[in-house]
Protein backbone atom coordinates (compact mmCIF):
# COMPACT_ATOMS: atom_id res chain seq x y z
CA UNK A 1 0.00 0.00 0.00
CA UNK A 2 2.82 2.33 0.73
CA UNK A 3 4.44 0.84 -2.24
CA UNK A 4 1.74 2.15 -4.30
CA UNK A 5 1.36 5.41 -2.58
CA UNK A 6 5.25 6.63 -2.83
CA UNK A 7 4.77 5.27 -6.93
CA UNK A 8 1.49 7.51 -7.26
CA UNK A 9 3.28 10.97 -5.31
CA UNK A 10 6.12 9.90 -7.98
CA UNK A 11 3.61 9.75 -10.66
CA UNK A 12 1.78 13.00 -10.12
CA UNK A 13 5.27 15.16 -9.38
CA UNK A 14 5.86 13.86 -13.18
CA UNK A 15 2.56 15.15 -14.13
CA UNK A 16 2.93 18.78 -12.15
CA UNK A 17 6.29 18.99 -13.97
CA UNK A 18 4.96 18.13 -17.53
CA UNK A 19 1.62 19.90 -16.88
CA UNK A 20 3.22 23.09 -16.22
CA UNK A 21 5.18 23.52 -19.41
CA UNK A 22 2.09 25.14 -21.09
CA UNK A 23 1.76 27.04 -18.19
CA UNK A 24 5.17 29.19 -18.02
CA UNK A 25 6.15 28.85 -21.99
CA UNK A 26 9.00 31.06 -21.41
CA UNK A 27 10.52 29.44 -18.59
CA UNK A 28 9.94 26.35 -20.71
CA UNK A 29 11.93 27.97 -24.03
CA UNK A 30 15.01 29.65 -21.82
CA UNK A 31 15.66 26.41 -20.25
CA UNK A 32 14.98 24.10 -23.12
CA UNK A 33 17.60 26.46 -24.86
CA UNK A 34 19.41 25.76 -22.09
CA UNK A 35 20.20 22.40 -22.49
CA UNK A 36 20.06 22.22 -25.97
CA UNK A 37 23.10 24.53 -25.93
CA UNK A 38 24.75 22.05 -23.58
CA UNK A 39 23.74 19.33 -25.48
CA UNK A 40 24.48 20.75 -28.89
CA UNK A 41 28.22 21.84 -27.94
CA UNK A 42 28.84 18.17 -26.88
CA UNK A 43 27.74 16.46 -29.93
CA UNK A 44 28.98 18.92 -32.20
CA UNK A 45 32.69 18.08 -30.07
CA UNK A 46 32.04 14.75 -30.49
CA UNK A 47 31.37 15.14 -33.99
CA UNK A 48 28.05 12.81 -33.48
CA UNK A 49 25.58 11.86 -36.78
CA UNK A 50 23.23 14.64 -37.27
CA UNK A 51 20.10 11.73 -36.62
CA UNK A 52 21.78 11.11 -32.91
CA UNK A 53 22.07 15.00 -32.29
CA UNK A 54 18.23 15.25 -33.31
CA UNK A 55 17.64 12.30 -31.02
CA UNK A 56 19.38 13.71 -27.98
CA UNK A 57 18.35 17.48 -28.65
CA UNK A 58 14.48 15.74 -28.28
CA UNK A 59 15.81 13.94 -24.91
CA UNK A 60 17.69 17.08 -23.94
CA UNK A 61 14.36 19.27 -24.26
CA UNK A 62 12.00 17.02 -22.19
CA UNK A 63 14.79 15.68 -19.47
CA UNK A 64 15.70 19.47 -19.22
CA UNK A 65 12.22 20.81 -18.27
CA UNK A 66 11.31 17.50 -15.88
CA UNK A 67 15.21 17.85 -14.49
CA UNK A 68 14.78 21.82 -13.30
CA UNK A 69 11.08 21.48 -12.49
CA UNK A 70 10.86 18.11 -10.46
CA UNK A 71 13.18 18.86 -7.61
CA UNK A 72 11.30 21.87 -7.11
CA UNK A 73 7.80 20.43 -7.65
CA UNK A 74 9.15 18.00 -4.71
CA UNK A 75 10.11 20.50 -2.50
CA UNK A 76 7.15 22.24 -2.68
CA UNK A 77 4.99 19.02 -2.24
CA UNK A 78 6.85 18.35 0.39
CA UNK A 79 6.73 21.77 2.04
CA UNK A 80 3.35 22.18 1.46
CA UNK A 81 0.27 20.26 1.04
CA UNK A 82 1.84 17.02 1.99
CA UNK A 83 3.39 18.19 5.13
CA UNK A 84 1.12 16.65 7.37
CA UNK A 85 0.37 13.78 5.01
CA UNK A 86 0.71 10.76 7.09
CA UNK A 87 3.41 8.97 5.46
CA UNK A 88 7.01 8.12 7.55
CA UNK A 89 9.76 10.86 7.70
CA UNK A 90 12.26 7.56 5.87
CA UNK A 91 9.07 7.63 2.85
CA UNK A 92 9.04 11.46 2.39
CA UNK A 93 12.63 11.36 2.47
CA UNK A 94 12.71 8.84 0.05
CA UNK A 95 10.37 10.38 -2.40
CA UNK A 96 12.52 13.82 -2.03
CA UNK A 97 15.43 11.96 -2.66
CA UNK A 98 13.62 9.57 -5.63
CA UNK A 99 12.42 12.65 -7.03
CA UNK A 100 15.67 14.92 -7.34
CA UNK A 101 17.78 12.21 -8.12
CA UNK A 102 15.97 10.19 -10.85
CA UNK A 103 16.04 12.88 -13.46
CA UNK A 104 19.70 13.71 -12.92
CA UNK A 105 20.76 10.04 -13.33
CA UNK A 106 18.85 10.15 -16.47
CA UNK A 107 20.63 13.25 -17.82
CA UNK A 108 23.97 11.22 -16.71
CA UNK A 109 22.50 8.60 -18.51
CA UNK A 110 21.97 10.76 -21.87
CA UNK A 111 25.57 11.69 -21.78
CA UNK A 112 27.66 9.04 -21.00
CA UNK A 113 25.46 7.57 -23.82
CA UNK A 114 26.88 10.23 -25.55
CA UNK A 115 30.47 9.72 -24.73
CA UNK A 116 29.86 5.73 -25.73
CA UNK A 117 29.17 6.73 -29.11
CA UNK A 118 31.87 9.14 -28.85
CA UNK A 119 33.69 6.20 -27.52
CA UNK A 120 35.82 7.83 -24.84
CA UNK A 121 37.97 6.44 -22.36
CA UNK A 122 35.96 4.45 -20.00
CA UNK A 123 37.82 5.89 -16.68
CA UNK A 124 36.81 9.23 -18.07
CA UNK A 125 33.33 7.90 -18.10
CA UNK A 126 33.76 6.44 -14.34
CA UNK A 127 35.06 9.70 -13.29
CA UNK A 128 31.90 11.42 -14.81
CA UNK A 129 29.74 9.36 -13.82
CA UNK A 130 30.84 9.44 -10.45
CA UNK A 131 31.12 13.67 -10.55
CA UNK A 132 27.20 13.89 -12.01
CA UNK A 133 26.22 11.47 -9.43
CA UNK A 134 27.73 13.35 -6.29
CA UNK A 135 26.13 16.27 -7.86
CA UNK A 136 22.74 14.57 -7.36
CA UNK A 137 23.25 13.32 -4.07
CA UNK A 138 24.23 16.72 -3.13
CA UNK A 139 21.42 17.97 -4.60
CA UNK A 140 18.80 15.83 -2.81
CA UNK A 141 20.59 15.95 0.50
CA UNK A 142 20.40 19.99 0.64
CA UNK A 143 17.10 21.03 -0.64
CA UNK A 144 16.32 24.52 -2.27
CA UNK A 145 18.10 27.05 0.15
CA UNK A 146 14.30 29.07 0.12
CA UNK A 147 12.93 26.49 2.61
CA UNK A 148 13.60 28.11 5.57
CA UNK A 149 10.21 29.33 5.56
CA UNK A 150 6.73 27.80 4.67
CA UNK A 151 6.15 30.80 2.52
CA UNK A 152 9.33 30.98 -0.04
CA UNK A 153 7.78 34.10 -1.49
CA UNK A 154 7.41 36.29 1.93
CA UNK A 155 10.59 37.86 0.59
CA UNK A 156 8.58 39.89 -2.18
CA UNK A 157 6.20 40.60 0.47
CA UNK A 158 8.53 42.16 2.61
CA UNK A 159 10.04 43.99 0.01
CA UNK A 160 6.86 45.51 -0.78
CA UNK A 161 6.33 46.29 2.97
CA UNK A 162 10.16 47.89 2.51
CA UNK A 163 9.79 50.23 -0.27
CA UNK A 164 6.29 51.42 0.55
CA UNK A 165 8.13 52.48 3.94
CA UNK A 166 9.93 54.54 1.46
CA UNK A 167 13.11 52.04 1.25
CA UNK A 168 14.97 52.15 -1.62
CA UNK A 169 14.58 49.12 -3.95
CA UNK A 170 17.02 47.48 -3.21
CA UNK A 171 14.59 44.40 -2.00
CA UNK A 172 14.07 44.16 -5.76
CA UNK A 173 17.63 43.93 -6.68
CA UNK A 174 18.73 41.04 -4.21
CA UNK A 175 15.17 38.56 -4.64
CA UNK A 176 17.03 38.61 -8.74
CA UNK A 177 20.48 38.16 -6.57
CA UNK A 178 18.02 34.83 -4.52
CA UNK A 179 16.59 33.87 -7.29
CA UNK A 180 19.57 33.09 -9.54
CA UNK A 181 21.49 31.57 -6.05
CA UNK A 182 18.58 29.12 -5.41
CA UNK A 183 19.39 27.93 -8.79
CA UNK A 184 23.23 27.71 -8.43
CA UNK A 185 23.58 24.48 -7.13
CA UNK A 186 26.29 22.60 -6.58
CA UNK A 187 24.72 19.74 -8.69
CA UNK A 188 24.46 21.87 -11.49
CA UNK A 189 27.86 22.79 -11.96
CA UNK A 190 29.11 18.78 -11.59
CA UNK A 191 26.04 17.62 -14.38
CA UNK A 192 26.97 20.53 -16.76
CA UNK A 193 30.52 19.91 -16.40
CA UNK A 194 30.73 16.21 -17.30
CA UNK A 195 29.64 16.77 -21.48
CA UNK A 196 32.80 19.07 -21.73
CA UNK A 197 34.72 16.40 -19.96
CA UNK A 198 33.75 13.61 -21.85
CA UNK A 199 34.50 15.01 -24.76
CA UNK A 200 37.57 17.08 -24.00
CA UNK A 201 40.66 15.99 -26.25
CA UNK A 202 43.65 13.83 -24.16
CA UNK A 203 46.36 15.68 -25.14
CA UNK A 204 44.58 19.04 -23.66
CA UNK A 205 46.64 20.83 -21.36
CA UNK A 206 45.15 21.09 -17.29
CA UNK A 207 44.95 24.73 -17.49
CA UNK A 208 42.71 24.63 -20.66
CA UNK A 209 40.42 22.18 -19.01
CA UNK A 210 40.46 24.73 -15.92
CA UNK A 211 39.60 27.56 -17.97
CA UNK A 212 37.20 25.82 -20.14
CA UNK A 213 35.51 24.91 -16.80
CA UNK A 214 35.03 28.55 -15.31
CA UNK A 215 33.83 29.52 -19.08
CA UNK A 216 31.04 26.53 -18.32
CA UNK A 217 30.23 27.78 -15.20
CA UNK A 218 30.09 31.58 -16.79
CA UNK A 219 27.73 30.00 -19.50
CA UNK A 220 25.35 28.30 -16.81
CA UNK A 221 25.27 31.46 -14.67
CA UNK A 222 23.98 32.80 -17.85
CA UNK A 223 21.69 30.51 -18.82
CA UNK A 224 20.30 30.48 -15.21
CA UNK A 225 19.91 34.56 -14.83
CA UNK A 226 17.60 34.33 -18.06
CA UNK A 227 15.60 31.02 -16.53
CA UNK A 228 15.39 32.98 -13.91
CA UNK A 229 13.84 35.71 -14.96
CA UNK A 230 10.50 34.66 -15.85
CA UNK A 231 10.29 33.34 -13.08
CA UNK A 232 11.02 36.86 -11.01
CA UNK A 233 9.29 38.59 -13.45
CA UNK A 234 5.85 36.50 -12.41
CA UNK A 235 6.29 36.67 -8.77
CA UNK A 236 7.03 40.61 -9.26
CA UNK A 237 3.62 40.98 -11.08
CA UNK A 238 1.99 39.28 -8.11
CA UNK A 239 2.95 41.51 -5.04
CA UNK A 240 3.83 44.76 -7.16
CA UNK A 241 0.80 44.88 -9.71
CA UNK A 242 -1.07 47.15 -7.62
CA UNK A 243 2.03 49.40 -6.39
CA UNK A 244 2.54 53.06 -7.25
CA UNK A 245 5.80 52.53 -9.15
CA UNK A 246 6.33 53.28 -12.39
CA UNK A 247 7.82 51.03 -15.43
CA UNK A 248 10.84 53.29 -15.36
CA UNK A 249 11.28 52.65 -11.14
CA UNK A 250 10.84 48.90 -11.92
CA UNK A 251 12.77 48.24 -15.55
CA UNK A 252 16.02 50.84 -13.92
CA UNK A 253 16.23 48.01 -10.85
CA UNK A 254 16.25 45.11 -13.34
CA UNK A 255 18.64 46.56 -15.80
CA UNK A 256 21.21 47.38 -12.97
CA UNK A 257 21.19 44.18 -11.75
CA UNK A 258 21.11 42.37 -14.89
CA UNK A 259 23.70 44.36 -17.09
CA UNK A 260 26.30 44.32 -14.84
CA UNK A 261 26.76 40.42 -14.97
CA UNK A 262 25.90 40.04 -18.56
CA UNK A 263 29.31 41.85 -19.31
CA UNK A 264 31.31 40.02 -17.08
CA UNK A 265 29.38 36.60 -18.61
CA UNK A 266 30.22 37.90 -22.44
CA UNK A 267 33.71 38.46 -21.15
CA UNK A 268 34.17 35.24 -19.81
CA UNK A 269 32.88 34.18 -23.12
CA UNK A 270 35.46 35.60 -25.05
CA UNK A 271 38.40 33.23 -24.71
CA UNK A 272 35.65 30.54 -25.55
CA UNK A 273 34.62 31.41 -28.26
CA UNK A 274 38.17 32.83 -29.67
CA UNK A 275 39.57 28.90 -28.58
CA UNK A 276 36.48 27.39 -30.64
CA UNK A 277 35.92 30.04 -34.22
CA UNK A 278 38.88 32.50 -34.07
CA UNK A 279 39.82 35.58 -32.45
CA UNK A 280 38.30 38.38 -34.73
CA UNK A 281 35.15 36.05 -35.28
CA UNK A 282 34.69 35.27 -31.43
CA UNK A 283 35.39 38.92 -30.43
CA UNK A 284 32.40 39.94 -32.58
CA UNK A 285 30.46 37.14 -31.56
CA UNK A 286 30.80 38.12 -27.70
CA UNK A 287 29.50 41.49 -28.26
CA UNK A 288 26.74 40.11 -30.44
CA UNK A 289 25.84 38.01 -27.77
CA UNK A 290 26.31 40.52 -25.19
CA UNK A 291 23.56 43.15 -27.46
CA UNK A 292 21.40 40.16 -28.16
CA UNK A 293 21.39 39.69 -24.45
CA UNK A 294 20.50 43.12 -23.35
CA UNK A 295 18.03 42.99 -26.20
CA UNK A 296 16.28 40.10 -24.85
CA UNK A 297 16.17 41.22 -21.05
CA UNK A 298 14.92 44.65 -22.06
CA UNK A 299 12.12 42.68 -24.27
CA UNK A 300 11.25 40.43 -21.51
CA UNK A 301 10.98 43.83 -19.36
CA UNK A 302 8.34 45.20 -21.47
CA UNK A 303 6.38 42.18 -21.94
CA UNK A 304 6.64 41.19 -18.19
CA UNK A 305 5.52 44.70 -17.49
CA UNK A 306 3.37 45.48 -20.39
CA UNK A 307 -0.38 45.20 -18.72
CA UNK A 308 -2.06 43.51 -21.84
CA UNK A 309 0.68 41.01 -21.90
CA UNK A 310 0.75 39.95 -18.80
CA UNK A 311 -1.72 37.22 -18.95
CA UNK A 312 0.92 35.05 -21.09
CA UNK A 313 3.74 34.86 -18.00
CA UNK A 314 1.19 34.49 -15.49
CA UNK A 315 0.97 30.97 -13.92
CA UNK B 1 -10.35 5.07 18.31
CA UNK B 2 -11.70 5.61 22.16
CA UNK B 3 -14.73 6.59 23.09
CA UNK B 4 -13.88 7.61 25.87
CA UNK B 5 -15.20 11.08 27.20
CA UNK B 6 -12.28 11.47 28.57
CA UNK B 7 -9.67 10.67 25.16
CA UNK B 8 -7.58 13.61 24.68
CA UNK B 9 -6.87 14.02 21.21
CA UNK B 10 -4.53 16.86 21.53
CA UNK B 11 -2.22 17.64 24.66
CA UNK B 12 0.50 19.76 24.59
CA UNK B 13 3.73 20.27 27.14
CA UNK B 14 5.39 23.73 27.74
CA UNK B 15 5.05 24.14 24.07
CA UNK B 16 7.26 27.06 22.51
CA UNK B 17 6.35 27.75 18.66
CA UNK B 18 8.67 30.59 16.02
CA UNK B 19 10.71 30.04 13.50
CA UNK B 20 14.17 31.55 15.15
CA UNK B 21 12.38 32.89 18.02
CA UNK B 22 9.53 32.38 19.99
CA UNK B 23 6.58 33.63 18.70
CA UNK B 24 4.37 31.68 21.68
CA UNK B 25 5.30 29.96 24.76
CA UNK B 26 4.33 28.00 27.48
CA UNK B 27 1.73 26.83 25.51
CA UNK B 28 -0.50 23.72 27.42
CA UNK B 29 -3.50 22.66 25.89
CA UNK B 30 -5.19 19.46 26.52
CA UNK B 31 -8.42 18.91 23.93
CA UNK B 32 -10.75 16.35 24.40
CA UNK B 33 -12.62 13.84 21.78
CA UNK B 34 -15.45 15.46 20.88
CA UNK B 35 -15.07 20.11 21.50
CA UNK B 36 -14.34 22.25 19.37
CA UNK B 37 -11.58 24.87 20.28
CA UNK B 38 -10.98 28.11 18.97
CA UNK B 39 -7.49 30.12 18.85
CA UNK B 40 -8.01 33.99 18.69
CA UNK B 41 -5.76 36.86 18.54
CA UNK B 42 -5.04 39.71 16.19
CA UNK B 43 -3.03 39.32 13.26
CA UNK B 44 0.85 38.21 13.70
CA UNK B 45 0.19 36.83 17.16
CA UNK B 46 1.30 33.65 15.84
CA UNK B 47 -1.94 31.53 15.49
CA UNK B 48 -1.00 30.09 12.36
CA UNK B 49 2.70 29.54 13.82
CA UNK B 50 0.42 27.04 16.55
CA UNK B 51 -1.68 25.26 14.17
CA UNK B 52 1.59 24.48 11.70
CA UNK B 53 3.17 23.37 14.63
CA UNK B 54 0.20 21.36 16.15
CA UNK B 55 -0.05 19.88 12.45
CA UNK B 56 3.45 18.96 12.44
CA UNK B 57 4.53 21.49 9.36
CA UNK B 58 6.83 23.42 11.71
CA UNK B 59 9.38 21.70 14.17
CA UNK B 60 8.61 23.07 17.85
CA UNK B 61 11.02 25.10 19.73
CA UNK B 62 10.53 23.22 22.42
CA UNK B 63 8.56 21.21 24.48
CA UNK B 64 5.80 18.17 23.89
CA UNK B 65 3.14 17.66 21.61
CA UNK B 66 1.00 14.50 21.76
CA UNK B 67 -1.97 13.67 19.63
CA UNK B 68 -4.01 11.14 20.65
CA UNK B 69 -1.55 9.59 22.94
CA UNK B 70 0.82 9.87 19.96
CA UNK B 71 3.97 12.04 20.28
CA UNK B 72 4.24 14.06 17.02
CA UNK B 73 8.32 14.22 17.55
CA UNK B 74 8.65 10.52 18.47
CA UNK B 75 6.10 8.30 16.70
CA UNK B 76 5.13 11.33 13.89
CA UNK B 77 3.18 8.42 11.53
CA UNK B 78 0.67 7.60 14.28
CA UNK B 79 0.18 11.04 15.08
CA UNK B 80 -0.79 12.40 11.72
CA UNK B 81 -2.73 9.23 10.90
CA UNK B 82 -4.96 10.51 13.55
CA UNK B 83 -4.39 14.21 12.52
CA UNK B 84 -6.67 16.12 9.94
CA UNK B 85 -5.47 19.73 8.70
CA UNK B 86 -6.41 21.32 6.09
CA UNK B 87 -4.35 22.40 3.54
CA UNK B 88 -4.37 26.60 2.99
CA UNK B 89 -5.10 27.47 -0.38
CA UNK B 90 -2.41 28.96 -1.55
CA UNK B 91 -0.37 25.36 -0.32
CA UNK B 92 -2.33 23.36 -2.78
CA UNK B 93 -0.24 21.74 -5.86
CA UNK B 94 -1.04 24.05 -8.45
CA UNK B 95 -1.11 21.46 -11.67
CA UNK B 96 -2.88 18.61 -9.63
CA UNK B 97 -6.50 18.36 -9.83
CA UNK B 98 -8.57 18.98 -6.51
CA UNK B 99 -9.66 15.26 -6.84
CA UNK B 100 -5.88 13.69 -7.79
CA UNK B 101 -4.76 16.03 -4.05
CA UNK B 102 -7.60 13.90 -2.29
CA UNK B 103 -6.84 10.42 -3.93
CA UNK B 104 -3.32 10.99 -1.94
CA UNK B 105 -4.68 12.11 0.86
CA UNK B 106 -7.60 8.66 0.89
CA UNK B 107 -4.48 6.25 -0.13
CA UNK B 108 -1.80 7.82 2.68
CA UNK B 109 -4.70 7.25 5.14
CA UNK B 110 -5.50 3.84 3.69
CA UNK B 111 -9.03 5.24 3.79
CA UNK B 112 -10.21 4.10 0.28
CA UNK B 113 -13.40 2.85 1.43
CA UNK B 114 -13.94 5.28 4.14
CA UNK B 115 -14.45 7.95 2.30
CA UNK B 116 -18.46 8.79 3.55
CA UNK B 117 -17.50 11.87 5.01
CA UNK B 118 -15.94 13.71 2.30
CA UNK B 119 -18.41 12.40 0.06
CA UNK B 120 -21.22 13.97 2.37
CA UNK B 121 -19.59 17.23 2.20
CA UNK B 122 -18.40 17.03 -1.59
CA UNK B 123 -22.46 16.55 -2.37
CA UNK B 124 -23.94 18.97 0.46
CA UNK B 125 -21.28 21.72 -1.70
CA UNK B 126 -22.13 20.45 -4.96
CA UNK B 127 -18.58 19.85 -5.58
CA UNK B 128 -17.84 17.05 -7.87
CA UNK B 129 -17.35 18.31 -10.97
CA UNK B 130 -15.40 21.39 -9.14
CA UNK B 131 -13.00 18.81 -8.04
CA UNK B 132 -12.04 18.06 -11.20
CA UNK B 133 -10.52 21.04 -11.72
CA UNK B 134 -6.79 22.39 -11.70
CA UNK B 135 -6.30 23.79 -8.65
CA UNK B 136 -4.83 27.03 -10.06
CA UNK B 137 -7.81 27.71 -12.09
CA UNK B 138 -10.35 27.46 -9.10
CA UNK B 139 -11.31 29.85 -6.98
CA UNK B 140 -10.51 31.29 -3.47
CA UNK B 141 -13.35 29.23 -2.25
CA UNK B 142 -13.00 25.76 -4.58
CA UNK B 143 -8.94 26.07 -3.32
CA UNK B 144 -10.39 26.41 0.44
CA UNK B 145 -12.95 23.58 -0.15
CA UNK B 146 -10.72 20.90 -1.16
CA UNK B 147 -8.65 21.80 1.39
CA UNK B 148 -10.62 21.33 3.79
CA UNK B 149 -12.12 17.83 2.12
CA UNK B 150 -8.37 17.05 2.56
CA UNK B 151 -8.97 17.35 6.64
CA UNK B 152 -11.25 14.90 6.41
CA UNK B 153 -9.64 11.90 4.70
CA UNK B 154 -9.44 9.04 6.72
CA UNK B 155 -10.54 8.96 9.99
CA UNK B 156 -8.63 12.08 12.12
CA UNK B 157 -9.79 12.44 15.46
CA UNK B 158 -8.23 16.06 15.41
CA UNK B 159 -9.14 18.52 12.69
CA UNK B 160 -7.07 21.68 12.87
CA UNK B 161 -8.04 24.88 10.69
CA UNK B 162 -7.01 27.70 9.93
CA UNK B 163 -8.88 30.75 9.20
CA UNK B 164 -10.61 28.11 6.69
CA UNK B 165 -13.93 29.81 6.62
CA UNK B 166 -12.38 32.67 4.74
CA UNK B 167 -13.79 32.16 1.10
CA UNK B 168 -16.58 29.61 1.50
CA UNK B 169 -20.13 31.02 0.60
CA UNK B 170 -22.51 31.54 3.39
CA UNK B 171 -24.15 28.54 2.42
CA UNK B 172 -21.26 26.14 2.03
CA UNK B 173 -19.67 27.80 5.73
CA UNK B 174 -23.44 26.97 7.19
CA UNK B 175 -23.18 23.70 5.95
CA UNK B 176 -19.27 23.06 6.92
CA UNK B 177 -20.11 24.37 10.55
CA UNK B 178 -23.47 21.94 10.82
CA UNK B 179 -21.22 18.91 9.58
CA UNK B 180 -18.04 19.87 11.82
CA UNK B 181 -21.21 20.26 15.07
CA UNK B 182 -22.64 17.18 14.05
CA UNK B 183 -19.06 15.17 14.15
CA UNK B 184 -18.54 17.13 17.70
CA UNK B 185 -21.59 15.93 18.59
CA UNK B 186 -20.89 11.98 17.76
CA UNK B 187 -17.59 12.50 19.32
CA UNK B 188 -16.12 11.43 16.09
CA UNK B 189 -13.72 14.36 16.24
CA UNK B 190 -12.80 17.41 18.34
CA UNK B 191 -12.08 20.87 15.96
CA UNK B 192 -9.15 23.14 17.02
CA UNK B 193 -9.60 26.30 14.28
CA UNK B 194 -8.27 30.02 14.24
CA UNK B 195 -10.60 32.19 13.11
CA UNK B 196 -11.91 35.55 13.41
CA UNK B 197 -15.64 35.08 13.23
CA UNK B 198 -16.75 35.84 16.49
CA UNK B 199 -20.35 34.40 15.32
CA UNK B 200 -18.26 31.13 15.35
CA UNK B 201 -16.95 31.69 18.47
CA UNK B 202 -19.62 32.55 20.79
CA UNK B 203 -21.57 29.81 18.84
CA UNK B 204 -19.98 26.74 18.66
CA UNK B 205 -16.71 26.98 20.42
CA UNK B 206 -16.27 24.94 23.44
CA UNK B 207 -13.19 26.93 24.94
CA UNK B 208 -11.53 29.81 23.22
CA UNK B 209 -8.00 30.95 23.46
CA UNK B 210 -6.83 34.46 22.99
CA UNK B 211 -3.01 34.85 21.97
CA UNK B 212 -1.52 37.92 23.13
CA UNK B 213 1.90 38.89 23.84
CA UNK B 214 3.69 35.75 23.12
CA UNK B 215 1.64 33.30 25.47
CA UNK B 216 -2.00 32.02 25.45
CA UNK B 217 -3.21 34.90 27.77
CA UNK B 218 -6.79 34.19 27.99
CA UNK B 219 -9.15 30.80 28.21
CA UNK B 220 -12.82 31.75 27.92
CA UNK B 221 -15.02 28.80 28.72
CA UNK B 222 -17.93 28.03 26.94
CA UNK B 223 -20.28 29.20 29.89
CA UNK B 224 -18.14 32.38 29.01
CA UNK B 225 -18.92 32.44 25.47
CA UNK B 226 -22.65 31.78 26.06
CA UNK B 227 -23.29 34.21 28.95
CA UNK B 228 -21.30 37.03 28.08
CA UNK B 229 -23.41 39.99 28.86
CA UNK B 230 -21.15 42.10 26.01
CA UNK B 231 -20.22 41.50 22.73
CA UNK B 232 -17.09 39.25 22.58
CA UNK B 233 -14.51 41.49 21.30
CA UNK B 234 -15.14 43.65 24.03
CA UNK B 235 -15.33 40.85 26.82
CA UNK B 236 -11.58 39.76 25.46
CA UNK B 237 -10.38 43.16 25.20
CA UNK B 238 -11.69 44.12 28.94
CA UNK B 239 -10.19 40.91 30.36
CA UNK B 240 -6.55 41.33 28.46
CA UNK B 241 -6.76 45.18 30.11
CA UNK B 242 -7.16 43.55 33.44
Amino acid sequence: MKGLLVARLLQLSLLQSLRSIPAHPIEALVRSVLWVAILISSAWWASVAPDTMVLLITLAVSIGWIRVRLPAIAHQNNQGWLATLAISPVTRKLIVVIQTVLPVLVMLWLTLALAWIWGADSEVILWSALIGLMGAFVSAVFPHQASRRPYPDSRYRRGLVDRQAGASLKPIQSDLHAFVAARMRPEVLAKISVPFLLVMPNEVSLLTVLVLFLIVSALVYLGLLFSALPDFFRASQDWLASAPLTYYQLAKSFRHTTWPRLGITSACAVPFLTYTIGPIPGLLLAVLVLMGCIVAIEILIRIGLDGQLTPWLKP
Amino acid sequence: MSNSDHHVVLQTRNLAVGFDQPILSDVNLEIPLGEWWTVLGPNGCGKTTLLDTLSGRLPPLSGHIDIAGHSLLDAPLQARQRLGYAVPPDRLPARLTGRECLNVFNQAHEAIADVEQVQFLIEAWDFSSGLNQFVDRMSLGMRQKTGLLLAFAGQPELIILDESLNGLDSASAVQLKRFLQNGINLKSFSVLMATHSMDVVSQYADQALVCHEGRVAIRLTQEELREADQPLDQLIAQRLLN
